[in-house]
C-alpha cells in the first residue's frame, strides 16, 4: 500500500473518512447497496474508542445518533431506499433542534423495494426530504472514490459549522465501485468543545433544555434563525464542477454515476464535432445555480442525464437557468447511461428529432 | 424526625393537571438522584407528551425525543458520555406501544441507563385515547367510548413479565396510590439509579400513575382505581433483580 | 416538633393531601389561590409532621421541617 493513495470502495472510504474525521458514533441497519458501511464501522469504530451500533431498525438507529449528536460526538448513519425513508422522522428532529448529522443515502433503483442496483431516483427525498417541517439538507453527491473520502470528510465540518445535517448522496455504482483513493488525515473531535450540548452539569449552572427550538426561543425568532440559515447555506455552499462549457452547444446536467458517463460523452461527442458540455453538481443541495450564470449565448439546451423515469433534477436545472433554454431528458431508468447513448440522444437534440422535456 | 423539604433540583412548577402522578415520579427521580450525589452529572431524556413537563422543572440538562424513541436516544447519550448518570422518562404509549422495539433493544442490550416508565392507562397529552398495552379491559377512553372490548381491541398486556425475560439489571413496578407504595416505588427508582452509578445493566421502573383528567375521575378516585383496578392486572413488586438486594 | 407547612401558591386543588393526612389534620378549603385553584389549610394543632402530606402530594406544595 502506497502512503499516498489506497485502493478502497466508496462505502469504504465514506467509513473511512468518517472515522478520520472524527466521527466517533455511528449506529446503522443493513441494506444494499450501502451495508459495507456498517460492516467497516462494525470492524473499525472500536478500535478508534467510538461506538457502533447495529440498531434494530432505522428509527431507532437515528434516535441513538440523535442522542449522541446531543451530547457532542461527531455522528454517522448510512442507508438506502425504503431504509431512508425511514430516517425521515428523525432528520426533522435533528434539524428542529439545530443538532448536527451526517447521513449517506447510497441510492438503489426503485420505488417501493424496487432493486438493489444503482438508481438515481432518491434525489427528491435527499433534497426535497428530512421528513415534515421546514428545511434544508446540504447534500453532496460525490461521483468517484476518492470524492467519496473528500466529501464524507468534509461534510462533518459542514454539518458543525451550521449545526444542520448533511447527507452524502451517492449510489450503488460509486458506493460499490473499487478505485484509487487519497485518504484525507486523521483528526480527533473533542465533544465538550461546544456550548450547546448535553455535558450533565452541575445544579445551578445553566442548563441546555433540547426540546423544539421553536419552544425554546419562540416561533419568530426560530423562524428568522432557521431562514438565515437556509438562505447561508444556499449562498455560500454551492459547489460544482464545469467541463467544457465555454463553447458548448448543448451542456449535460448530471451527477454521481450518470456524470462520470457525461465526462466520456462531452470527450468523445467533441472528437465528432458534437459540442457537448457538462456541469456537474457536487451539492445538489444548494442546487449550484451560479453554474448556470454567464453561459455563452452557444448553448442551445440542457440535458439532464438521470437514472429516473420521470426526471427529479429537472425542475431544479429549470430553476437555475431561470427557462433561458429548453430541456431535455436523457432518462436511463434502472440502466446506468452509457457513452453512446447519451452522444445519439443529444444528436437527436440537434437535429430537431427530440422535443424538449416538459418537468411535471 | 425526617425533614422533609423539596429536592433542590426541582426549580419550576411542573405543567401537570391537578392530581396527576407525574408530579410525584419527579420529586422520587430528583430525590433518588440528591440522595445518591448525582446530581451534578444528569442528563435527563423525556418523552414527547406529558413526560415532557419536567424539561422546565428539573434543574438537569434535558433532551425531548421523538414519540417512543426515548431508550434509543438515551443510548446513544450514555454510550458518547458513559461517566453521566442517563436517565430515560416517558409514558407507557411511548415505551410500550409506538416504541417497544426501542425499550426492547435497549434492554436487550443491557444499556446501563434508569428507564421510568409512567403507566396511566391511557395517552394522556392527546387528550385520552386508549392505550393498546395499558386500558384495561372495559375502560372507556375517547377512543374506546363503549370501553374496550378484548375481541375487537386486544387485551392489556404486562410488558415487565417479556422484560424479565431479556436478563436486564432490574426491573419493577410501583403504584402512587398511597405513601406506602409511593416509598416503595421511590426505593425503585433509587435503586435504578444504584445500578447506573455502579455500572450495572439496563433498569427499568414503571409506575402505576394517575390521569384524573383523562380517567374523568377526581384526584382521589383515581388513586382508587389503580389501587382496586389497575394493580390487579399491573402487580407491583420486583420482576427481576439480577444483583439481588442488598 | 417538625410541622406541615403549606405553600398553597403551588396548589392545585386535587386533595390528595387530605386523603393521605392520618389526623386529618389537612382541611380542604373553597379558597383559591391565583392560579383558581381550591386550596388547603394545615391544622397545626393536630400534625404531627408525618410527612405523607409532602410523599403524596404531585406539586411540592409541603414542607416539613
Amino acid at each position: 500500500m502506497s502512503a499516498d493513495y489506497v485502493l478502497m470502495k466508496g462505502n469504504e472510504a465514506i467509513a473511512e473518512a468518517a472515522l478520520r474525521a472524527g466521527c466517533r458514533f455511528y449506529a446503522g441497519y443493513p441494506i444494499t447497496p450501502q451495508s459495507e458501511i456498517l460492516e467497516y464501522m462494525s470492524v473499525n469504530m472500536e478500535k478508534h474508542g467510538g461506538t457502533f451500533i447495529q440498531g434494530e431498525n432505522e428509527i431507532a438507529s437515528m434516535s441513538m445518533l440523535f442522542g449522541a449528536s446531543a451530547a457532542g460526538a461527531r455522528v454517522m448513519s448510512s442507508s438506502s431506499g425504503p431504509g431512508f425513508d425511514l430516517k425521515q422522522e428523525e432528520i426533522s428532529y435533528l434539524t428542529s433542534n439545530n443538532l448536527p448529522a451526517v447521513l449517506v443515502n447510497s441510492m438503489r433503483y426503485g420505488t417501493g423495494d424496487g432493486e438493489i442496483t444503482p438508481g438515481q431516483d432518491s434525489y427528491w427525498v435527499s433534497t426535497r426530504g428530512g421528513g415534515h417541517g421546514d428545511k434544508r439538507l446540504i447534500v453532496l453527491a460525490p461521483a468517484s472514490v476518492n470524492e467519496c473520502a473528500e466529501l464524507t470528510y468534509l461534510a462533518f465540518d459542514l454539518a458543525e459549522k451550521y449545526r444542520n445535517v448533511v447527507e452524502i448522496l451517492t449510489d450503488g455504482a460509486i458506493s460499490q465501485m473499487i478505485e484509487k483513493c487519497t485518504l484525507p488525515p486523521a483528526k480527533e473531535h473533542d465533544i465538550d468543545k461546544f456550548d450547546w450540548t448535553l455535558t450533565g452539569k452541575p445544579l445551578g449552572v445553566k442548563k441546555n433544555k433540547m426540546n423544539n427550538l421553536t419552544n425554546i426561543i419562540g416561533h419568530p425568532a426560530y423562524s428568522e434563525m432557521m431562514l438565515n440559515k437556509f438562505k447561508t447555506m444556499f449562498a455560500e455552499e454551492q459547489r460544482w464542477e464545469s467541463v467544457e462549457t465555454e463553447d458548448a452547444e448543448l451542456v449535460l446536467v448530471a451527477y454521481g454515476i450518470s456524470s462520470r458517463v457525461c465526462k466520456t460523452a462531452v470527450r468523445e461527442a467533441r472528437r465528432s464535432g458534437i459540442k457537448l458540455g457538462l456541469i456537474r453538481p457536487i451539492t445538489v443541495w444548494p442546487f449550484p445555480r451560479k453554474a448556470f450564470e454567464a453561459l455563452p449565448d452557444s448553448v442551445r439546451g440542457f440535458v439532464t442525464v438521470e437514472m429516473s423515469i420521470s426526471s427529479q433534477m429537472g425542475e431544479d436545472i429549470m430553476m437555475a437557468a431561470k427557462n433561458s433554454r429548453p430541456l431535455y431528458g436523457c432518462l436511463t431508468n434502472v440502466n446506468i447511461p452509457r457513452a453512446k447513448q447519451i452522444i445519439d440522444f443529444c444528436r437527436d437534440v440537434l437535429s430537431g428529432k427530440i422535443e424538449p422535456m416538459e418537468v411535471i | 424526625m425526617p425533614v422533609y423539604k423539596t429536592p433542590k433540583s426541582i426549580i419550576a412548577p411542573s405543567g401537570c393537571c391537578g392530581g396527576c402522578g407525574h408530579g410525584i415520579i419527579q420529586r422520587l427521580i430528583a430525590e433518588s438522584i440528591e440522595e445518591l450525589g448525582l446530581q451534578d452529572q444528569v442528563i435527563a431524556c423525556v418523552d414527547i407528551a406529558c413526560s415532557e413537563w419536567s424539561l422546565d422543572c428539573l434543574d438537569y440538562d434535558h433532551i425531548a425525543g421523538p414519540h417512543g424513541r426515548i431508550a434509543s436516544v438515551a443510548t446513544g447519550i450514555k454510550k458518547v458520555r458513559p461517566d453521566k448518570t442517563v436517565y430515560a422518562l416517558a409514558g407507557d404509549g411511548s415505551s410500550y406501544v409506538i416504541g417497544w422495539t426501542e425499550t426492547t433493544y435497549a434492554a436487550v442490550r443491557d444499556i446501563p441507563i434508569t428507564m421510568i416508565v409512567v403507566n396511566n392507562g391511557i395517552f394522556g397529552m392527546t387528550g385520552g385515547q386508549m392505550n393498546l398495552a395499558t386500558t384495561l379491559i372495559g375502560d372507556k377512553t375517547v377512543s374506546s367510548k363503549a370501553g374496550r372490548r378484548r375481541e375487537t381491541m386486544g387485551h392489556p398486556v404486562d410488558m415487565l413479565q417479556a422484560i424479565r425475560t431479556f436478563d436486564v439489571e432490574f426491573a419493577a413496578r410501583g403504584a402512587l396510590y398511597d405513601t406506602k407504595h409511593i416509598d416503595e416505588t421511590k426505593r425503585f427508582i433509587k435503586k435504578g439509579f444504584e445500578n447506573q452509578r455502579d455500572n450495572k445493566g439496563f433498569s427499568i421502573i414503571e409506575v402505576l400513575s394517575p390521569c384524573p383528567t383523562n380517567w374523568k375521575l377526581d384526584p382521589v378516585d383515581a388513586m382508587e382505581k389503580i389501587k382496586n383496578e389497575n394493580e390487579k392486572v399491573f402487580p407491583v413488586g420486583v420482576y427481576t433483580d439480577r444483583g439481588g438486594n442488598k | 416538633m417538625a410541622k406541615a407547612k403549606a405553600n398553597t401558591e403551588l396548589c392545585k386543588g386535587c386533595r390528595l393531601c387530605v386523603r393521605a393526612c392520618p389526623k386529618h389534620a389537612i382541611i380542604p378549603l373553597e379558597q383559591v389561590n391565583k392560579n383558581g385553584y381550591e386550596i388547603i389549610e394545615v391544622d397545626q394543632e393536630l400534625c404531627i409532621g408525618c410527612g405523607m402530606c409532602y410523599k403524596t402530594c404531585p406539586d411540592n406544595v409541603f414542607t416539613v421541617e
